[in-house]
Formats: structure tokens, C-alpha cells, sequence
């Protein structure tokens, strides 16, 4: 019920720009029923708010916010509009968010790359403290996956390897401005083991590289796709990048058992944040219905069990996440 | 036979009412949105997500495949009438497609891209329910090396295309690669060519580059022209194909179905390539090739039905292997993981509902679309008939909100209308902006690809030649070109021979 009447919103939203489309026979038959929901305080939001998806559509980020985004639709009683505005990174749609008015009706998906690392190594008229926090939506670590024949049996085997051959083993990572990148940077500054980062565009092309042999391993989100890979046995997990063992899997070891302490921040967190100044009744608001959602089967259902944090993170701890990456990468890519 | 009790289920799913419902849907806003210039699948899909929540999963993606296919049967559309090429493939149309028009022939351009589509649509399909498995592997083998090679065969191919000189054809695909060095290094992150303006960081749009020097550039020169001269060009002889044609184009469409089939499967460039690959082959094959790029019926046909079976051929990645092959096909992907089925090697056993019920859907989509499709030709050739002033300035509106749609990002706008002067001023020079244009389609992935080989090999060349692939393919490239030169010096022998010859009778 809620969904249709959120459907009917957006379809008002959307129509304009498909209008003449034939597509007032589909819309009209789906939407149906009313917006029946409250008013939250404050009158907040009493018009429709854009939720900006710094990725192209189609990829984890936009499922995350579209599930995130009927349902906080559904609380709040007013549509949440999520647009994909891709492009260098992400830096483009953060500059623009950044420089939003901070009133609520323009948010976006914070996460690492485009918020943290992108403005430390390009020019851009943004950086952290340009944002506020509203809470966390979910968070999936990166996962050292190696292919089914792959030699290496263990982390211990891969780890040992690299070392006896310095800078011989490919492992393909999402791209160069991520976690991922930077971890391997740091295996190598911090433990002296060499490996090859190839960066590559998204988990596609990695599976890809991974299937067909051109890689040794993969350092790749963990996402679905990568889990049913490693259910029908074609992906072989070796470690994960997370702090503490991740429940799903709950034989692989973390790479600071493996012996590499400082290597826990590969874990894409994505946050939902607004302009710098958004009033604190608002971020509580947004905060308060965002944990109701984080707790919703259908959004869990939609994203995975496994990435909506059973214990949800609010803004002040969102801050936190994204001001230690801050810190920690400032010395690695600091420019200025 | 397993395969077609399947596909038995299959068609038991997409006769259902409502998916039947939405395989008409989808089509007709696919063959709507490939109509309008710069509104393309992407952006249209991306809108539509949210909406495929509420809808049954089988049904969700049948629409959304429909959408997709039916806007390359849409994308010929404007190629060829007015040579705004609406998608990446459909760029190789115009070269021939648009002369047609300049002939009065737009129907019968028209009428065989239908059909061509039609058939290599069809054949696509009857592969794909056959052969998917085998050819799945295809899209693993080819590594970082091997598309090195083929995007190197891809641009050797694009100066073949049209009649400009070799030469010109040659600084202007050098120009596409410049262009696509704008943006962020795809290794190392950092930015390049940029001048501080952030929204250079993602590089230039394709569909800008395109609208702009096709579409805008088009329209500023026939504004251009006089009113009289636009009357003669615009004269339509006859709308559907003469005996001739249909004799003519069957081999290029037999040609690009097989073409179109095979290298739709790789991922990324798969449509360019396949519709510059059959364009190459078909003015290879001809008795005289001279005729390309002037209106050859082949020009238009073998690309089209090329391209049409790529984008069929494109869903084997996904549904066998659940790794999407191009932006749309992500979105598919997304789509598909909102209703909480993850497309994968699993799916053909888990859900055969969806894998068989969205194939049955493409046989149906595409009867439908060759049944939408020819009536319209009349329509769409009416077009022609409207003033230039009008008509530019209509599709000029379309253009620019198509593009914006793509980032939402007003940049891109700019971007059209100041491609579009180059545009212009292309044409009155005698450029061909196709060559440009392909070679900023291949030049990132032929970077990126480059850089990642590179990377593996520890900066080694040898990983050219133990790739199985990238050694077939430059071992091909050496010898056409060797016995290229060869035949030139021989031929130029010849000729002074004959001319010392000749001077020795006098």
C-alpha cells in the first residue's frame, strides 16, 4: 500500500521527462490508493526530497538507496526522488550536494571514495567537513577471493607467495580511488608485501578477470554477486578486510589474525549525509526513521542480511567512520 | 530435446497477459525513446527502476529487455533521416543511411534496417537458446590482453569506414583517442586534461560528443541550405525495398547476424565493434567499393541487423554468468537484485521461470517490433516533410534534454552545442565525424586494457603473444597490412611499367 502510493509519487516525478511514452497505461493501472502517512515534526519534509546516488544506476549503491528510499518514504509521508548523477568518481555529485542548501530536501550516499579519497587526490571544492551525517545504511568489507584452481589454498599460502615473489601476483581492486587500492598500498608501505593492484571498473569486470585467469585474486566488495559466487564454489574466500570475522563467513580469517594489524578499513560504508548546517531536528528525524528502516525485512531483504548492521550506526557514529579514514589517508594521498 | 521443453516453459511464462502486456510496453517505449535523439536505454531504465519494485520479477526484466532492444530497432530511425545516430552502434548507419535519404531512399533504409533487425534479432535468439553455455566461456577468456587487440582491429576497422580519405579518417580518430584521455586516469585516479573544471573529472559524455557533432552540426548545416534545395532532398521516391535491395542486403544481413551474434558477447564494446565489423566486411566483399559510404543498401543493412544481434547476443554474460556486459545490462542487474535474485550461473535452475520466460519474451518482442516497425516507416518519413526550421529546432529541444538526462549535469549541454559548431565546421570541411566518434568509444577501454595488460605482465609485451586471442588478431592485423603494401607497391610497379611502356611506343 505504502509502496503504490510511493509509486504514484515518483511516477508524477518521473512522467514529465517519458511523457507520450505509453507509459500512462502501465503507471495507471499499478498506482493506486492514497499517501496515507503522517507528518513528521516540524513539517519536515512537506515536499519531495532528492536522494543523489553519487554511481551510476544499477550497481549495490543504487539498490541500497532505492530500498532505503521507499521506506523512508513510507514513514515520512513525502517521496524520496533517488537520482544517479555519476561522473568523475563521484566528486561530481558531492560538489554539488556539498553546495546544496542544507534544508534536508537534497541528500546523498556518503561512502569512502567519493566523500574521503576523491577530494585528497583531485582538485575539488569539497571535503569532509563540507557534509553532515544522518546514519548509516550499510556497510559490506572487502573480501581476498581467489578462483576455484587457484594454488593457493589459504590466505597463509597467497600471503607467502607474494612475499617470495615480490610484485608478481595480480589481484584486481574496484578501482584506484578505493579502500581496496589503498589497503594493498599499505600491505605493501607498512608489511613489505608486494603485490600488483589492477584497478577495474566495478565487481563485473573483476569477476570477469577473476574467471577467465587473467588475475591471481580478487580484493572485491563483498556483495551478492560475490557471495553466490562463493556458494557455487567458484570463489574461494581467503580473508576479509573487516575488523572482526564476518558472520556469514565464519571460517575465513581477517587479515589482522593474518598478522597485518593496521589493514581493517577496506569496509564500504554507505551513510546517508546532507549539506553542512542541516537543522538537528531534521537529522534527527531523518536519523530516527533511518533506523526503523535499517530494521525493515523488506529493505534487509532487498540489500542482504549481512549488510544492513544489526545494530544501527546514527550520525555521531558515521562521523567518526569517516573522519578516521580522513586521518588515516591524509599522509598516503594528502596533496595540499 | 531438453532446450525446447524449456523454451516450451518459457513461452508458457511470456504468454501470461500481463508479461505479454509489458513485452509490448517495453517495446514501445524502447522504439520511442531510440526515436528521440539523445534519450537512450540507459537513462530511460534508470528511471524506470524504482517502478520495477512493485512489478513480478519475470515481468520486470521482460520489460526491461524489451525496452533495450526495442530502442536499436528505435536508434536506426534518426541515423538514418536525419544522421543523428541515437546510440553508439547506430553510428556506423549513418555513413550510408543518411545518403539514402539524400537519394529519396530513406524508406527502403528504413524497410531493410526493419527487417535486417528482425532477422538478426531472431537469430540471435534461437543462438542464445542453444548455444548460450558454449559461447558464455567466450566472455571469460577475453582477458585485458585480448581487448587490447580488439579494440587495436576496432580502430583499424574504423578508418575503413566511409568515403573521406584514409588520412582524414586517421587524424580524426586520433582526435576521438585525445578526447577520451579527458577525465580521471583509469589507474591511477588522478586527473588529467581537465582545467580545474570539475565536471571534466567523469570526461566527456559519448552521447554528447555524438549529438553534438552528428546531430547539431547536421542541423546547423542544412539550416543552412536553401529552402529549394531541401525540397529536392527530401523527394521520397518509394518506401519499401526493391527486388534488388533484398537481393543485395541478404548476404550482409546472413553476414551480420553470425558477426553480430558471436562478438556481442564480449563485454563492452560489443555493439560498436559488431556494426563496425560487418560495415568493414560488407565494403571488403563488394565488387565495388567505392559505392560505400555514397548509399549502399549493405552499408545500412549488415551494421543494423549486426547490432541487433548484439544486443540480443549481450544477455548471454548476464543470464549464464550473471556479469553484465554494458551499462544497460547493469541496470538490468540492479534491477534483478531489487527483487532479490541474483542473476548467476545458478539462475537457469533456480528461476527457470526468468531465464527461459525472458528469451520467449525476445521472440515475441521482436515479431512485435517488425510488426510496429513497418507500418511506421511511412510516418517516420513524413518527418522529412517538415520545414528544416522547424524540425531543427524541435529535435535541437530533444537532443538537449536527452542529454542532460543521461548526468543530470547541465555541463553536458554545453558540451552538445559546442561539438555541434565543430560539427558544422566538419562538414564544411570535408571530416567525417564518425571516425572520431568510434575511436572515443574504444579509447578508454583500449587504455584501460593496455594499462591492466601492462600491469599483469610486469610491463612485458610478451603477454601479446601468449595471449591466445590478441595473438590470432595481431597476426591477422601484420599480414592484411603487410599484403596491403605489398599489393599498393606492386600496383604502383605496374602502373609505372605501363607508363614507361606507354612512353616507350611514342
Amino acid at each position: 500500500m505504502t509502496m503504490r502510493s510511493a509509486l504514484k509519487k515518483n511516477t508524477v516525478v518521473f512522467l514529465p521527462a517519458l511523457a507520450g511514452l505509453a507509459m500512462m497505461g502501465l503507471v495507471g493501472c499499478s498506482a493506486s490508493g492514497s499517501a496515507g502517512a503522517q507528518e513528521a515534526e516540524g513539517g519536515y519534509p512537506s515536499k519531495p526530497v532528492t536522494f543523489v546516488v553519487p554511481f551510476a544506476a544499477g550497481g549495490p549503491s543504487t539498490v541500497t538507496a532505492l530500498a532505503f528510499a521507499s521506506c523512508l518514504e513510507a514513514g515520512l509521508g513525502q517521496t524520496f526522488v533517488v537520482e544517479n548523477q555519476p561522473g568523475g568518481s563521484g566528486g561530481l555529485a558531492m560538489q554539488d550536494v556539498s553546495s546544496a542548501k542544507p534544508d534536508g530536501y537534497t541528500l546523498t550516499l556518503g561512502t569512502n571514495g567519493p566523500l574521503v579519497m576523491n577530494p585528497m587526490i583531485n582538485e575539488l571544492n569539497y571535503s569532509i567537513e563540507d557534509f553532515t551525517s544522518v546514519g548509516v545504511m550499510a556497510q559490506m568489507p572487502t573480501v581476498l577471493v581467489v578462483g576455484e584452481d587457484s594454488p593457493y589454498e589459504s590466505a597463509d599460502d597467497f600471503f607467502a607467495a607474494a612475499d617470495k615473489n615480490p610484485g608478481k601476483l595480480s589481484v584486481a581492486v574496484p578501482g584506484a580511488t578505493t579502500s581496496a587500492a589503498i589497503e594493498l598500498q599499505r600491505l605493501y608501505e607498512e608489511y613489505d608485501i608486494e603485490v600488483i593492484a589492477v584497478p577495474a571498473v566495478g565487481n563485473a569486470e573483476m569477476t570477469t578477470s577473476l574467471l577467465g585467469g587473467h588475475v591471481d585474486a580478487l580484493f572485491i566488495t563483498d556483495h551478492q554477486d560475490v557471495q553466490s559466487r562463493i556458494d557455487e564454489g567458484s570463489f574461494v574466500p581467503l580473508a576479509v578486510s573487516s575488523p572482526k570475522r564476518a558472520d556469514w563467513y565464519p571460517d575465513v580469517p581477517t587479515l589482522a589474525e593474518l598478522g597485518f594489524p593496521e589493514l581493517v578499513n577496506a569496509v564500504s560504508v554507505f551513510g546517508v549525509m546532507g549539506p553542512k548546517g542541516m537543522p538537528d531536528s531534521i537529522v534527527s528525524t531523518l536519523e530516527s526513521e533511518l533506523k526503523t528502516c535499517s530494521e525493515d525485512a523488506t529493505v534487509i531483504d532487498q540489500i542482504g542480511e549481512m549488510f544492513v548492521p544489526a545494530e544501527f550506526s546514527g550520525a555521531a557514529a558515521l562521523d567518526k567512520v569517516f573522519a578516521d579514514m580522513q586521518r588515516l589517508y591524509e599522509p598516503i594521498l594528502g596533496q595540499e | 530435446m531438453d532446450a525446447f521443453n524449456n523454451l516450451g516453459l518459457g513461452f508458457s511464462v511470456a504468454f501470461e497477459p500481463m508479461n505479454l502486456l509489458f513485452v509490448f510496453v517495453g517495446v514501445i517505449i524502447g522504439t520511442a525513446i531510440g526515436v528521440l535523439p539523445g534519450l537512450g536505454p540507459t537513462a530511460t531504465i534508470a528511471l524506470l527502476l524504482p517502478i520495477t519494485y512493485t512489478m513480478d520479477a519475470t515481468s520486470a526484466v521482460i520489460m526491461l529487455a524489451g525496452i533495450y532492444y526495442g530502442s536499436m530497432y528505435g536508434g536506426t530511425i534518426t541515423s538514418v533521416l536525419l544522421r543523428i545516430p541515437g546510440e553508439a552502434a547506430s553510428v556506423v548507419t549513418t555513413f550510408d543511411g543518411y545518403q539514402m535519404t539524400k537519394q529519396g531512399r530513406a524508406g527502403p533504409a528504413l524497410g531493410i534496417s526493419a527487417i535486417g533487425s528482425f532477422i538478426g534479432g531472431t537469430v540471435a535468439i534461437i543462438g542464445l537458446t542453444f548455444l548460450a553455455p558454449l559461447l558464455a566461456q567466450v566472455a571469460v577468456a577475453v582477458g585485458p590482453a585480448s581487448y587490447v587487440a580488439i579494440m587495436v582491429l576496432g580502430l583499424f576497422l574504423v578508418t575503413s569506414l566511409g568515403t573521406g580519405s584514409t588520412m582524414k579518417s586517421l587524424c580524426m580518430a586520433a582526435i576521438g583517442l585525445l578526447l577520451s584521455t579527458v577525465g580521471q586516469d583509469p589507474i591511477t585516479g588522478t586527473a588529467r586534461f581537465t582545467f580545474g573544471i570539475p565536471s571534466l573529472l567523469g570526461g566527456f559524455d559519448f552521447v554528447a560528443i555524438a549529438m553534438g557533432l552528428f546531430g547539431v552540426g547536421q542541423l546547423l548545416h542544412s539550416l543552412e541550405r536553401t529552402e529549394k534545395a531541401q525540397a529536392i532532398t527530401t523527394k521520397i521516391k518509394n518506401i519499401w525495398p526493391s527486388r534488388k535491395d533484398f537481393r543485395d542486403s541478404s548476404g550482409a544481413i546472413a553476414r551480420g547476424s553470425l558477426l553480430g551474434f558471436v562478438i556481442g558477447v564480449l563485454p563492452g564494446g560489443g555493439g560498436v565493434i559488431s556494426s563496425l565489423a560487418s560495415y568493414a566486411l560488407e565494403k571488403r566483399r563488394a565488387k565495388d567499393p567505392s559505392r560505400f559510404g555514397k548509399g549502399a543498401i549493405e552499408g545500412v543493412a549488415g551494421p543494423e541487423t549486426a547490432n541487433n544481434a548484439s544486443s540480443t547476443s549481450a544477455f548471454i554474460p548476464l543470464l549464464i554468468l550473471g556479469i553484465p556486459s554494458n551499462v544497460v545490462l547493469a541496470m538490468l542487474y540492479g534491477a534483478l537484485l531489487l527483487q532479490g535474485i541474483t542473476p548467476g550461473p545458478s539462475l537457469i535452475e533456480d528461476r527457470p521461470d526468468i531465464f527461459w520466460g525472458v528469451i520467449a519474451s525476445m521472440y515475441i518482442g521482436n515479431v512485435m517490433l517488425v510488426i510496429l516497425n513497418i507500418p511506421l516507416i511511412g510516418i517516420f518519413i513524413q518527418m522529412l516533410r517538415v520545414r528544416t526550421g522547424i524540425l531543427a529546432t524541435f529535435a535541437l529541444m530533444v537532443v538537449m534534454v536527452g542529454v542532460y538526462s543521461i548526468n543530470n549535469n547541465p555541463f553536458d549541454m554545453w558540451v552538445v552545442l559546442i561539438f555541434g559548431v565543430f560539427g558544422w565546421i566538419m562538414i564544411k570541411t570535408g571530416f567525417d565525424p564518425g571516425p572520431l566518434v568510434l575511436a572515443f568509444i574504444l579509447g578508454p577501454i583500449l587504455e584501460r586494457s593496455f594499462r591492466q595488460s601492462m600491469l599483469i605482465s610486469d610491463g612485458s609485451f610478451g603477454i601479446f603473444v601468449t595471449d591466445p586471442i590478441s595473438a590470432t588478431i595481431f597476426g591477422a592485423l601484420a599480414v592484411s597490412l603487410t599484403y596491403s603494401f605489398i599489393s599498393r607497391r606492386r600496383r604502383v610497379k605496374a602502373a609505372q611499367t605501363l607508363s614507361r611502356v606507354s612512353v616507350d611506343a611514342k
